[in-house]
């Protein structure tokens, strides 16, 4: 018999009757997309672990607080609460910090990289972390765009809706983010 | 190729959001239109290179998340 994946929906409407083993699947399942869309735009880990943090006690308050009421997917709903804390995060005036070593490469690179050998990950760490700048250069409505699209997996219409856009404008501001991207890298010698 | 359109479309059809009908008469188009594959592959590579930048947060998160949900009351 097959088996069917249960939907975001039906995992809130289950935590809501008090499984807690539902959140646990919605963090699991989303918490990867969520953070890595965060983190490439605070471009810190530590950071974007508290702003993934509060956006979840967000989430928990709100859902168990009675005040659920969104028809959208879970996701979206989750990036933009997110997305919020990020734009707080810099009202607050907080730049791009980021930790180095002795070479100057960002610390925080060096966590969840793939690569088997130490060779394979320095040089992993160094094109990822090169492609971190490179995303921090392009202007700030490309740089969102890009992120919502690519990592918090949001459709061109999601993202629209959560920018105040029209689908076009999102769908050009991609455009423009990956030929800016595609630029870059290929002043960088960055391999394709 | 039509770039403006074009290229809008190619990156709609690399993220899985091209309609069935229209994905059909991209691949058509892109049958003579060398300038335009060589775009698909470059929005396919960057979407590769930006793939390896995906991370997880610490289990500490998920932890904290879990506590904080199972000891909730409302103010």
């Amino acid at each position: 018999m097959g088996q069917r994946t249960m939907s975001d929906q039906e995992l809130v409407q289950l935590y809501l009757t008090g499984q807690e083993k539902a959140l646990a699947v919605l963090i699991a399942r989303h918490q990867d997309k969520l953070f890595s869309a965060i983190y490439v735009l605070v471009r810190n880990r530590a950071v974007a672990e508290d702003i993934l943090q509060d956006a979840y006690f967000k989430i928990v308050s709100t859902l168990k607080g009675g005040r659920y009421n969104e028809e959208g997917k879970f996701i979206q709903w989750a990036m933009r609460i997110a997305r919020n804390l990020v734009i707080d995060h810099f009202r607050r005036g907080n730049k791009f910090p980021t930790v180095t070593d002795s070479e100057g490469n960002d610390i925080f690179t060096y966590i969840n990289i793939p690569e088997e050998n130490q060779e394979d990950r320095l040089v992993a760490n160094e094109r990822d972390s090169k492609l971190r700048q490179l995303i921090e250069q392009l202007p700030a409505e490309q740089r969102e765009v890009l992120v919502l699209r690519h990592y918090a997996d949001l459709s061109f219409k999601e993202i629209a809706d959560l920018t105040q856009v029209s689908i076009n404008t999102a769908l050009g501001r991609m455009r423009y983010a990956l030929n800016n991207l595609r630029k870059l890298i290929e002043k960088h010698n960055i391999a394709l | 190729m039509t770039k403006k359109i074009t290229q809008e479309r190619i990156i709609q059809f690399v993220y899985g959001e091209l309609p069935f009908e229209e994905t059909a008469a991209l691949f058509d188009e892109l049958d003579n239109d060398t300038e335009g594959l060589d775009y698909l592959e470059s929005v396919a590579g960057i979407g590769t290179l930006l793939g390896s930048l995906m991370v997880s947060p610490s289990k500490a998160i998920r932890d904290n998340v879990l506590a904080f949900s199972a000891h909730f009351t409302e103010e």
